[in-house]
């Protein structure tokens, strides 16, 4: 009896495994020919390239590979990472899928080279007819030794003021300046903003009876990113590590007084909204048009949406200046990897992409800024990108590419030797400063401790900062 | 009497349609700003309620920025596997764990829940390379498989927890008639907790079709990615298209609802348990 | 097989119930068992022997450190190792408690025969279906201070108003908040339980005169033990792991207020890229969860009631 009821359950259970087996066949059929077709790609030489951005930017980039493959018969394969770049290049690198070519990020660009596992693109430049490492801006290039280059940035960008015209005619006030010699000081500007804040009733900051919970106009908005408060910084003679590269540079008094000068106008003067509004404005064109602020300190790349706004007339200027002018210059780099497979036709991709030529709309929507010193200088090819159209206004010339190129100055991503590490504990400390909970020089004092066990100076020393 | 009870009622109501409203808030905040202007979104003083004009061409200009039927067939894929792979497999191993003594029991249990405790940012990688020495990065096996196979810890804790609330009556009377357990598992466990079954069902659904990291991890090429990932395509590094990421969040997540509303018809109230005597 | 058939009906019964028992335990959990020893276990080693290394994923050499990364961040050479583990510890302790009490008051609502039950439920669940990159953005946007709709709202009735995710003390208790608004999984499984519960014991109830609430207190509560119980365990093991919302909302401030501890991982091993160093961090945090399960599930034994009889 107990043999009989064992069959019968025999019987059910085969019954029953097959039944699974034959939904989990159904599946690896399915997942099969997703396998062959994918599989069936990758015969000749492809490349792998690997990118991040938004829809526009990845329209164009993709447009610009596909003008490359017309060009060179050299096929690609682009990859678009709409998020976690860096888990998934990480895991594809460490499971020995890594690309060919592609962006990384400022923390890990420089790092990745001192590891071996990038290539020295000066090398190629050495051995290049077409292209020389002097043919790029001086502050493009991510490099780990003095003569060893992980790439250039993948575009150049800078900080700049960006303004709403009708905020300034309204207050009667003189559009901002936009060369050099004719910027504001910091208290002229603060001065500005002033007239361009007001409150419910319209009244100003030093009128008795400001409001400050009721603010309908801001003079101004300051992105509280890196680029934005070193260009303060480096323009009040101060440093993000020391010259020497021995010391946390953010809590020496040129440094914190910048520093504060920027939490000021948000928490003393309020004509900045807090960096909780901030943040949570993603949209600075909107901003502006709407006139919730006045004017915007902010990356260069907003040209592209702001240029995108019909309803928005802007104009762009000069930033204010502490001491010297200074604009930061922020990125992502491109590289090529160690165990591409394909190196001299990755090089001959990475020379098409530095080519303003191959992706022209990316500059000509304001994205982008080229990383060739005579896309500056040579009015033809300035004519191309940097006048004439909707993203780049009058005076964009004098306040953004002539300050690019002769009074900028890297951000600290690219030499400072464990910045990603150094910059976790500054930026939780910053947060404290833009709050207004803490003064400038006491938070940076508290956290100089811990910093300074990370400072190890530059990776290039023939920079100083 | 009756009147405690209209007031009670009463209040009860209330707190429902509060309730409703916290929930629906974000959710109409969403539909809202996928049908305007990227400019009217962010307008406070005052709040835009009503999109003014209505921007209907943002849900297809948001489906045909990027290829989102391929990404939609993607997704469908993968989300039916794991659907089959999750509700056979936990409802199968769960009778192990709650019905069924046998020695190690407990010992591969703990070591079954175990595998929810460390942070996948640690194992991702190690997975990775197990995954792509058998050659199948770029596939959907890895997404798919693993589904197979015991179909999660937690469903596996969550189906145990119900069929421990059976009572053993019921086994002890099917083995008297001479039944084995495979039948005991198919012919009454299964059928009592089908609730059980539905909300397993339920979250295997959204989770997977929601799941853009392990897609991430394991497509070599934009072409295989899924409905979540293009999702995320929308928020660029520097400048997001909000209302285009609105749009298509809405689309994306219609599925999820129409599944939830299709599978809650089946919590059917107070199960009748009959042929349990005392 | 043969010679027992001789034994005693009943010792045969038994034993033969035994052994099936044993027989198809293993084959119905195998699968389990199986996906546990295939997926899970060699990454889980894996990650385990790199918490003792210096292991960087893209470097080609891995030294072994021994306990060095251990030491590291209990001696508090690591500036974020207990700031993180005290967040978490906290948000855990706010929104777990909240989340499995309302949840099972809202199930219980749900249960009863009111109007449109459908709509409430699905309304209800609604929020953990939406897609958590727009669900983000709607809440970083509905909780600023100065323009979200949350501050204007409590401004209209007159109560005072919050900074919510941006200022360190209003931070976490806000993410406990955006975790009740999501816990519809939560409640959902807290109805499926209320299902099972038998009618017949709330009409023994009825039939001996009690009213609601001795209905809700022997009957209601007792049998949803195994699911409170559930939902405990759970709500435990996904709370020490969140991550999305401050990935998107905070980046783990302000000032790290909200540096979760799976954030406060991913940064280190890819941001960073010390996965030698995160893997011991994630370790210590499995073996608080699992110390912590083993305890709920020790103490289930005098809490949790199970209609289908302990083993």
């Amino acid at each position: 009896m107990i043999i009989f009821s064992y069959t019968k359950s025999i019987k059910e259970v085969i019954c029953y495994m097959f039944k699974r087996l034959l939904s989990v066949l159904l599946a690896m059929v399915l997942c099969l020919s997703l396998t062959v077709t994918a599989l069936a790609e990758s015969s000749d030489v492809t490349l792998k390239f690997t990118f991040w951005g938004s829809t526009v930017e990845k329209k164009a980039i993709e447009s610009s590979i596909a003008k490359f493959t017309e060009t060179t018969g050299i096929k690609v394969d682009t990859m678009h990472i709409p998020t976690d770049y860096i888990p998934k290049i990480t895991t594809m690198i460490a499971g020995n899928e890594s690309p060919d070519i592609g962006y990384l990020s400022e923390e890990l660009a420089v790092d990745w080279g001192v590891e071996g596992k990038l290539e020295n693109i000066w090398d190629y430049m050495k051995d290049d007819s077409e292209l020389k490492v002097e043919d790029y801006l001086d502050n493009a290039w991510y490099k780990w030794d003095t003569d060893k280059a992980v790439g250039s940035s993948t575009a150049i960008e800078s900080y700049i003021i960006t303004y709403n015209k009708a905020a300034f005619d309204e207050a009667g006030i003189d559009y901002p300046p936009t060369t050099v010699d004719t910027a504001w000081t910091w208290d002229q500007f603060v001065d500005v903003c002033k007239k361009l804040t007001y409150d419910a009733n319209g009244n100003h900051p030093d009128d008795a009876n400001f409001d400050p919970t009721n603010i309908m106009q801001y003079g101004v908005q300051v992105d509280t990113g890196i680029g934005s408060y070193m260009s303060f910084v480096y323009g009040n003679g101060g440093r993000y590590i020391t010259e020497d590269g021995k010391d946390f540079g953010l809590n020496k008094p040129a440094a914190t007084e910048a520093l504060q000068n920027i939490a000021d106008l948000m928490n003393v003067y309020h004509v900045a909204p807090t960096p909780v509004a901030a943040k949570n404005i993603p949209e600075i064109s909107t901003a502006l048009q709407t006139k919730k602020v006045a004017m915007e300190i902010c990356g260069q790349w907003s040209l592209l949406d702001l240029g995108n706004n019909e309803n928005l007339d802007f104009g762009v200027g000069v930033l204010p200046v502490m001491k010297d002018y200074v604009t930061c210059i922020v990125a992502g780099a491109t590289v090529i990897f160690k165990t591409s497979q394909h190196k001299p036709e990755a090089w001959k991709l990475y020379k098409w992409l530095s080519d303003p030529e191959s992706a022209i709309d990316l500059f000509t929507s304001g994205l982008w800024m080229p990383l060739m010193k005579d896309w500056y200088t040579n009015p033809d090819l300035l004519a191309r990108w940097a006048t004439g159209n909707r993203a780049h206004p009058d005076g964009y010339v004098d306040a953004v590419v002539d300050t690019t190129l002769n009074h900028s100055m890297n951000s600290p991503a690219y030499n400072v030797k464990h910045y990603g590490e150094i910059n976790n504990i500054v930026a939780a400390a910053l947060d404290q400063v833009w709050l207004g909970t803490k003064s400038a020089q006491d938070a940076m004092d508290e956290i100089a401790p811990e910093v300074n066990k990370l400072v190890d100076g530059f990776y290039d020393t023939s920079k100083n900062f | 009497m009756k009147k405690k009870l209209r007031i009670g009622r009463i209040f009860l109501y209330v707190m429902l349609i509060i309730g409703a409203l916290i929930c629906l808030m974000p959710l109409y905040w969403l539909i809202r700003s996928a049908l305007m202007d990227m400019s009217q979104i962010f307008q406070r003083n005052p709040i835009v309620w009503i999109p003014k004009p209505f921007v209907w061409t943002n849900f297809g200009d948001a489906l045909s920025e990027l290829p989102f039927n391929l990404y939609f067939t993607n997704s469908a894929i993968i989300t039916f596997a794991c659907l089959v792979g999750v509700v056979v497999s936990s409802s199968f191993c769960a009778f192990a764990f709650s019905r069924l003594k046998w020695r190690g029991r407990n010992f591969w249990f703990v070591c079954i829940m175990s595998s929810m405790m460390l942070p996948y940012a640690v194992t991702m990688i190690p997975t990775f390379i197990g995954w792509q020495k058998l050659g199948l990065y770029g596939t959907y096996y890895p997404l798919i498989v693993p589904a197979f196979f015991g179909g999660g810890a937690f469903n596996i804790f969550l189906l145990r927890q119900f069929y421990m609330t059976l009572p053993k009556e019921l086994d002890e009377a099917a083995i008297v008639d001479g039944a084995s357990y495979p039948r005991i598992w198919a012919q009454i466990v299964l059928p009592l907790s089908h609730s059980a079954l539905i909300v397993v069902g339920l979250f295997a659904f959204l989770n997977t079709w929601n799941d853009f990291l392990a897609p991430l991890i394991y497509c070599s090429n934009d072409k295989q990615y899924t409905v979540a990932l293009g999702l995320q395509l929308f928020k660029g590094m520097y400048n997001a298209r909000w209302e285009y990421l609105m749009a298509a969040s809405a689309v994306a997540f219609l599925p999820c609802l129409i599944a939830f509303a299709l599978g809650q018809k089946y919590f059917i109230e107070g199960i009748a348990l009959t042929g349990v005597k005392g | 097989m043969f010679s027992a058939a001789r034994a005693p009906a009943r010792s045969l019964k038994r034993s033969g119930l035994e052994t099936q028992q044993a027989h198809w335990g293993v084959i119905f959990a195998l699968p389990a068992i199986l996906g546990f020893l295939i997926f899970t276990l060699g990454p889980m080693l894996a990650s385990l022997v790199l918490s003792f290394t210096d292991y960087k994923p893209i470097s080609t050499e891995i030294n072994f450190v021994g306990l060095q990364n251990y030491l590291t961040l209990f001696k508090g050479d690591d500036f974020f190792f207990y700031k993180s583990l005290r967040v978490t510890i906290y948000y855990v302790i706010l929104s777990v408690p909240l989340a499995i009490v309302v949840s099972f008051l809202m199930a219980m609502v749900l249960n009863k025969n009111i109007v449109a039950k459908g709509f409430f439920r699905s309304v209800f669940y609604l929020p953990t279906m939406v897609p958590i990159v727009a669900t983000a953005m709607i809440w970083t946007w509905l909780l600023d201070p100065d323009m979200g709709l949350l501050n204007e709202t409590l401004r209209m009735v007159g109560l005072p108003t919050s900074k919510w995710i941006y200022a360190e003390n209003t931070a976490v208790p806000s993410f406990a908040i955006i975790n009740l608004w999501t816990s519809g999984g939560t409640m959902i499984i807290f109805l499926a339980g209320l299902q099972g519960v038998p009618r017949t014991l709330y009409e023994a109830i009825d039939v001996d005169g009690g009213n609601a609430w001795h209905k809700f207190l022997h009957i209601t509560v007792p049998m949803m033990t195994p699911t409170i119980f559930y939902n405990t365990v759970m709500g435990f093991i996904s709370g020490f792991q969140i991550f999305t919302q401050t990935y998107i909302m905070t980046q783990g401030g302000p000032n790290n207020a909200t540096l979760f501890y799976c954030y406060y991982i991913y940064r280190t091993g890819f941001n960073n890229q010390y996965m030698g160093l995160a893997s011991a961090i994630a370790w210590v945090l499995f073996v608080i969860i699992l110390v912590i399960t083993l305890l709920l599930f020790k103490s289930s034994n005098s809490w949790v009631y199970y209609a289908g009889g302990e083993d």
